[in-house]
C-alpha cells in the first residue's frame, strides 16, 4: 500500500512538471474480445471496462494496460459458465529509428473462477513500426513473441505469438483517443496425469478504444 | 620674295588677332586701334600703336594683351626674338594664358610655346573639391611648371602654415594633399589658400588658389536588418497533399488482417473477426480522413540552415558596422570647395 502510494505520488509530481521531450497520457478504454481454448467449442466473448497509461521520455516509452472483461460463452459453445478476466499488458520500448522500435513486456491474463478459464502469463519481445498519417495521428502494427507462457493448468507454449494494430490520435492538445486490436496465439501442449502430450491451443483477439488525456 | 607673295603668306598665318583670342574688347583705345590695324594687316602700325598703349596708362590684363599684340606682330614680321621676348613678359602678367592651336599659326604658337620654356612660372594650378572623411582622403592638386625649379607647396590658413610638398620638379604636378595637422587632426575649417613657389637659381613665381574648407561630424553607417539581394525562406513547409496516408493505413490494416489468418490456429475454428474488423475500419477511416486534411507543415531543414546562415551573415556586418561606427563618432567630415577668385600673394 505504501509503495503504491509513493508511485501514485510520483505519477502525479511527474504529470505536473513535464520536462522537455515527455508526454504522458492516461485514460480510460472499453475493451471487446474473444477467445478460443482447446478447440472451436470452447469460445468465450465479453466486453469490459479498462485504462491504458503511456509514458514517453525522449526515445524510450513505458505503455500499460489493464482491463477486465465480462467473458461469456458464445453460442454454441460448450463451455456452461462465465467469468470475469483481468488482462494486464506492459511494454517498454526503444525507438531505434523514426520508424522502428523494439520492445519488450509481459501480459497476463487471470479469469476469477479457476476452473472457468486458463489463467496465463508470458514475457513478451518484439518490435513495433510506426508512421505518421498525418497531424496528431499516428499507425502501428506490433509483431511479439511471447516467451515463457505459463497456464494455470500447466503445459508449455513453445510457439506463442502476438499480432497488434493501432492508432493513436490527437483530438486536441491534451486529448487523445487510441485504438488497437491485438491477437495471440498460444501453441500450448499439455501431458496431465502423465498421459502423452496433448495440444491445446489458445487464441484470443482483444479490441481496444479509449481516450486519454494528455500532458 | 616678292611684297605681295609675303602678304598672301601673313595671311594666311596670321587670323584675325580678336578673332583668334576670342577676348574681350580691351578698355584702352590705343590697344583697341592696333589690334584693329593687326586684323588689317599693317603689323608696323600695330607694333608701333603696341608700343605706344604700353606707354599709357594699361590695366594688367590690357598690359598682357599688348604684350601678347607683340608677340603676333613681331612673329608676322619674322622678329622672332622680339616676338619671344614680348610672349615672355605676357605669360609673366598671365601665367595661365593659352593659345588656341586650332586657331592660330604654328609659327606663332612655337614662338609662344618658345617663350614659355624660358620664363619660370606655374600655371594652371587647380584644385578639385573633395568631401572625405578626416584622416582617410585627400585634395588633388595639380599644377604645371614651366622649367625646373625647386617647387614648395604650402596650405596656409591665418598663422598656421602646412607643408604639402617639396621637391624638384617640371611639367605637370599632381599632389593630394590631406587636410591634416602635423598631430594628426583635420585642418581646422575656414579659408585656407594653397601656394605654390617655384624657385630656380634668382628666379622665383609663385601661385595660388584659396579654399574653403568646412568640416562636420561624419556621417554614421545604418544598421542593416537584411543583407541586400538575400531574403529569409520560410522555416517549414507543407508537403503536398497525397492519398499515402489511406495507403499507409491500408497497408497497415493489410498487415494486421494477413497476420491474424496466417497465425489462426484453424483447430479453433475461423478467425475471429470481429475485433479485427472494428480496428480496422477505424484504421481505415482515420487514413481517409487524414488524406483530405491540409497535411501538417514540417521543418525545412535546408531553409532552416540557409536563414541561420543568413543571420549570422546579417549579425557579423552589424558588429562590423557598430565598430566603424564607434570610429567615425570621432571623426569629422571635411569638404573642400575651390573659390573662384585666385589671388596671387605678393
Amino acid at each position: 500500500m505504501r509503495n503504491g502510494g509513493r508511485g501514485a505520488l510520483l505519477l502525479v509530481l511527474t504529470a505536473g512538471a513535464p520536462a522537455a521531450a515527455q508526454r504522458i497520457t492516461i485514460g480510460p478504454e472499453f475493451a471487446v474480445a474473444e477467445s478460443r481454448e482447446a478447440s472451436s467449442g470452447l469460445r468465450f466473448s465479453g466486453v469490459g471496462p479498462g485504462a491504458e497509461a503511456t509514458l514517453v521520455w525522449r526515445r524510450f516509452s513505458a505503455d500499460a494496460a489493464v482491463c477486465s472483461l465480462d467473458m461469456t460463452p458464445t453460442s454454441g459453445s460448450a463451455a456452461v459458465s462465465s467469468f470475469r478476466a483481468t488482462e494486464i499488458d506492459a511494454w517498454v520500448a526503444w525507438e531505434a529509428l523514426n520508424y522502428l522500435s523494439f520492445e519488450a513486456g509481459v501480459t497476463n491474463r487471470t479469469p476469477d473462477a479457476e476452473f472457468a478459464a486458463q489463467s496465463l502469463g508470458a514475457v513478451r519481445v518484439g518490435v513495433r513500426t510506426h508512421y505518421l498519417l498525418g497531424p496528431g495521428a499516428t499507425i502501428w502494427l506490433r509483431g511479439d513473441y511471447l516467451a515463457g507462457a505459463q497456464f494455470s493448468g500447466g503445459g508449455t507454449a513453445p510457439l506463442a505469438l502476438e499480432l497488434s494494430l493501432g492508432l493513436d490520435l490527437a483530438l486536441s492538445r491534451h486529448l487523445h483517443a487510441a485504438a488497437s486490436y491485438a491477437f495471440q496465439r498460444f501453441d500450448r501442449s499439455t501431458n496431465p496425469g502423465g498421459l502423452p502430450q496433448t495440444s491445446v491451443p489458445m487464441e484470443q483477439s482483444l479490441a481496444r478504444i479509449g481516450l486519454a488525456l494528455g500532458f | 620674295m616678292r611684297p605681295s607673295a609675303l602678304l598672301v603668306l601673313a595671311l594666311v598665318a596670321s587670323p584675325r588677332y580678336g578673332a583668334a583670342q576670342a577676348l574681350p574688347t580691351p578698355q584702352n583705345a590705343t590697344l583697341r586701334e592696333a589690334i584693329q590695324a593687326y586684323d588689317n594687316l599693317d603689323f608696323a602700325r600695330a607694333i608701333v600703336l603696341a608700343h605706344r598703349a604700353l606707354g599709357e596708362r594699361l590695366r594688367g590684363a590690357d598690359q598682357a594683351r599688348a604684350y601678347e599684340l607683340l608677340g603676333f606682330s613681331y612673329s608676322a614680321t619674322d622678329s622672332q626674338v622680339k616676338a619671344v621676348d614680348a610672349f615672355k613678359q605676357a605669360i609673366l602678367l598671365d601665367p595661365d594664358r593659352q593659345l588656341d592651336a586650332a586657331k592660330v599659326s604654328p609659327k606663332i604658337t612655337s614662338l609662344f610655346y618658345s617663350a614659355l620654356g624660358q620664363v619660370l612660372v606655374v600655371r594652371q594650378l587647380q584644385v578639385d573639391s573633395a568631401r572625405f572623411v578626416g584622416g582617410q582622403g585627400a585634395v588633388p592638386l595639380r599644377f604645371t611648371v614651366t622649367s625646373p625649379a625647386r617647387v614648395r607647396v604650402r596650405a596656409v590658413s591665418g598663422s598656421t602654415s602646412l607643408l604639402v610638398d617639396s621637391s624638384v620638379v617640371t611639367g605637370t604636378v599632381n599632389l593630394r594633399w590631406p587636410a591634416r595637422l602635423p598631430n594628426g587632426d583635420p585642418v581646422a575649417a575656414g579659408t585656407w589658400l594653397i601656394v605654390v613657389e617655384a624657385t630656380a637659381g634668382q628666379n622665383a613665381f609663385s601661385a595660388s588658389r584659396a579654399l574653403a574648407v568646412t568640416s562636420s561630424p561624419a556621417d554614421t553607417l545604418a544598421h542593416l536588418s537584411s543583407l541586400p539581394g538575400y531574403h529569409e525562406l520560410p522555416e517549414s513547409e507543407v508537403p503536398p497533399q497525397t492519398w499515402r496516408p489511406l495507403g499507409m493505413a491500408f497497408l497497415f490494416t493489410a498487415g494486421a488482417a494477413a497476420g491474424t489468418v496466417a497465425l489462426n490456429n484453424s483447430g479453433l475454428g475461423s478467425t475471429p473477426g470481429r475485433e479485427l474488423v472494428a480496428a480496422s475500419v477505424v484504421t481505415l477511416v482515420a487514413g481517409f480522413v487524414m488524406t483530405l486534411r491540409k497535411p501538417a507543415p514540417r521543418p525545412a531543414e535546408g531553409n532552416i540552415l540557409y536563414d541561420r546562415l543568413l543571420r549570422e551573415q546579417l549579425a557579423q556586418r552589424n558588429a562590423a558596422i557598430a565598430q566603424e561606427n564607434a570610429k567615425r563618432r570621432l571623426q569629422v567630415e571635411l569638404r573642400v570647395l575651390p573659390l573662384a577668385t585666385a589671388r596671387t600673394p605678393p
